[in-house]
């Protein structure tokens, strides 16, 4: 779970990581009353999303193509800027092109540090271990530094049976005497957060020393181990998931590895692997999928069922394909009675192809063809893709962008006999 | 011959009298694979399916005579179980569990660097010689014995796979998930460096995914060794999304690694022949187990 730089902020603080002065607004009023009380002459406005970059970011429908973060000399600025961003698209190098909207904006004191640091505390996956990762040379340029001057850019394991601030640290980044006691004092509470709630990232960049050469953190990011929420129940779980779409906020709460895309053809499959595969080979016949949906094996059919249920609901879907191997304690079988119960419910008005494998699979075929006769079923992933292939072709060439059942069970036929 | 399990593995089950447990062990039996007891705390004394349930990993060890042991553990207590197992000297781990926390597996990544034990998992199917021993919860159906090596970090993948080697009759030796998540137990080059000693198996699928840097250290691998055997290789996601990410420290460790694009190239500039669809995997693999003979 990514921790909005609010969030963060509020974390630091309360284990005294000193952060310049600011407050959240989720509106243009709110805005203009902590603007006022801050009472500054320069703020800093800064977009609040679950994703950096947003310096180098830009708007949706802004023709000025301004960032995520601005630095405002006025509370009537500070509205303005509110008023722009509340409400409206970032995108960012991180966010993706769909970018994440703007919910709320984090107004704060205006700092400007010294040398800016980079400081990082996360899992390093090469060598399994806890990882503090630093460079002199931080600030929005990181990235490319990474790339041109690796060398610039250490990294200081952290024995996980003993974890100690690694001393070699502090020499690298050169803070003189009160500051390398502050700076200390700072990496540890660092890693005690970072154990004590599982975190998988603690990110500050940049860090440096303010006017009054004390340690600053200007901008900071924190994610927390989904995994580890049972032995946490970080309050910030509630909020974290506010910012998905309706469809994947849905499925979130099904369980669902859910992500909508902008294609026709819906598809249905259990396990990344093969869920990413399904796309894979759709986008190698130039087809277009309408969502990736990976259900975990262990779904009772009445999740299946919401699970293509979520699917259908996309207008977008003109095509269904379902691509579940059996296997773990995911029964073909299950699929089938979840595809049934929806069908007794709703007429489904999309041509589907069905391949199940694994665990079950001829049992459930059978009762699908039984039930079902319209429906293609295959065991084969080769042959299902052409199924898809054919069925898009066919509707491509139609006018109406829904076909009736009547005219799939005529692409079935023709399919059948040509293959004899 | 086959790699890691066969028909002298004697296996262990921790979580024995959980319900996955039980559905699990009863099929294993049924297909022949020698299951000589399991690990419940507190059901100590006790039988299951007919075999003796054990307080304690080393207890059982010592009285059975297992090498090998599955975990089928909640992950709240998953890894805990992982970290009886080693100092119980348990020779092969596999631990099926999904959703343990990435702190708990750096623990035990820290405690195996020091053991005897060598850990497949977390989350991943298991492993299966097809006819002498499944330890894990793969669908045994689809799986004849043969001349490929199967190894994956996805489960259904790993499945399709076997699907495919099955149907054009080349069949598998063994069939390896090393398991999806960050941090976990063998390598896929842990994996190829026993294929590579291991007669039965002619060639080599390895499956990787976007994400990470599994693939890249095979392709480093095998540019520095002499790897005798063909590899056929699939990576999972090359038409996924730009991905959401968070903070810059995953780029800036990764130096631009982790896309399908750059592990492909990467692969096949070690001599690596790629299968650019997944469903063309079986062929892939058939084409060069049959040129490779000639040669």
């Amino acid at each position: 779970m990514n921790l909005t730089e609010h969030q963060a902020k509020n974390i630091l603080r309360d284990a005294r990581v000193r952060i310049p002065r600011g407050g959240l607004a989720k509106s243009v009023e709110e805005s203009s009353r902590i603007a006022s009380d801050l009472n500054l002459p320069k703020f800093v406005v800064k977009a609040q999303i679950q994703a950096g970059g947003r310096a180098q970011g830009y708007f949706k429908n802004d023709s000025q193509s301004r960032g995520g973060i601005r630095v405002v000399e006025s509370v009537a600025q500070v509205k303005a800027c509110a008023a722009q961003m509340i409400g409206n698209v970032l995108v960012t190098d991180q966010t993706g092109l769909a970018g994440e909207r703007v919910n709320s904006v984090y107004i704060e004191e205006f700092v400007q540090v010294g040398d800016e640091k980079y400081i990082a505390l996360c899992i390093d996956s090469d060598t399994g271990s806890l990882s503090f990762v630093a460079s002199n040379e931080g600030g929005v340029g990181i990235e490319s530094l990474a790339q041109q001057s690796p060398e610039l850019i250490k990294r200081f394991p952290v024995d996980i049976a003993n974890p100690q601030v690694p001393t070699k640290i502090n020499e690298f980044l050169g803070f003189d005497a009160n500051a390398a006691a502050e700076c200390n004092q700072m990496l540890d509470t660092l890693l005690s957060i970072f154990i004590d709630k599982d975190a998988t990232l603690i990110e500050l960049n940049p860090i440096g020393l303010n006017e009054h050469d004390e340690l600053s953190v200007l901008d900071a990011a924190i994610a927390w181990d989904d995994n580890a929420l049972f032995r946490q129940g970080h309050e910030e779980q509630m909020v974290a998931y506010d910012h998905l779409p309706a469809s994947e906020f849905k499925a979130k709460c099904l369980g669902l590895n859910y992500v909508h895309f902008s294609g026709n053809v819906g598809t249905v499959s259990a396990g990344a692997g093969l869920a990413m595969a399904v796309i894979d080979a759709l986008n190698d016949a130039e087809l277009k999928p309408a969502n990736f949906l990976d259900i975990p094996p262990s779904s009772s059919v009445d999740v299946i069922r919401q699970a293509i249920e979520l699917v259908l609901h996309n207008q977008s879907v003109n095509v269904l394909f379902i691509n579940i191997i059996g296997g773990g304690i995911m029964r073909c079988d299950a699929v089938a009675d979840a595809i049934l119960v929806i069908n007794e419910q709703q007429n489904i008005a999309v041509p589907m192809v069905v391949r199940l494998a694994g665990t079950n699979a001829s049992l459930a075929n059978q009762r699908l063809s039984a039930s079902l006769p319209d429906i293609y079923v295959t065991s084969d992933f080769a042959d299902a893709m052409e199924a898809v292939t054919g069925v898009s072709a066919a509707l491509a060439s139609k006018s109406e962008a829904k076909p009736h059942k009547s005219w799939w069970q005529r692409v079935v036929n023709i399919r059948e006999t040509s293959s004899t | 011959m086959a790699i890691l399990v066969d028909k002298q593995t004697k296996l262990l089950c921790q979580g024995f009298t959980g319900k996955q447990a039980t559905f699990y062990s009863e099929r294993a039996i049924a297909l022949g694979t020698q299951v000589v007891g399991g690990v419940t705390p507190g059901k100590g004394g006790s039988t299951h399916l007919g075999l003796p349930v054990f307080n304690t990993v080393t207890e059982a060890i010592e009285i059975t005579g297992a090498n090998a042991t599955l975990i089928l553990v909640p992950p709240t207590f998953a890894a805990k179980a992982i970290l009886e197992a080693i100092d119980a000297d348990v020779p092969l781990i596999v631990c099926i569990t999904e959703r343990i926390p990435i702190l708990d597996m750096v623990r035990v990544r820290s405690a195996l660097a020091h053991s005897n034990s060598r850990l497949l998992g977390p989350n991943c199917p298991g492993v299966v010689t097809p006819e002498q021993c499944k330890v894990g919860i793969m669908p045994l159906e689809i799986f004849r014995p043969g001349r490929v090596g199967i190894v994956s970090r996805s489960s259904t993948l790993t499945y399709e796979v076997v699907i495919q080697t099955s149907k054009n009759g080349l069949g598998q030796s063994t069939c390896v998930g090393i398991g999806a998540d960050p941090v976990g137990g063998m390598s896929f080059v842990d994996i190829l460096e026993l294929f590579e000693h291991d007669e039965q198996t002619e060639g080599i699928v390895l499956v990787g995914e976007i994400g990470g840097t599994a693939e890249e250290q095979v392709a480093e691998f095998l540019t520095n060794n002499e790897y005798k055997k063909p590899i056929v290789s699939y990576i999972a996601g090359h038409s996924a999304p730009h991905n959401r990410r968070m903070g810059h420290a995953g780029a800036i460790h990764k130096h631009g690694m982790g896309t399908a694009s750059v592990k492909k190239e990467m692969l096949e500039s070690a001599g690596v022949v790629i299968a650019n669809s997944p469903i063309n995997i079986g062929k892939e693999v058939f084409s060069v187990l049959n040129s490779h003979t000639r040669i």
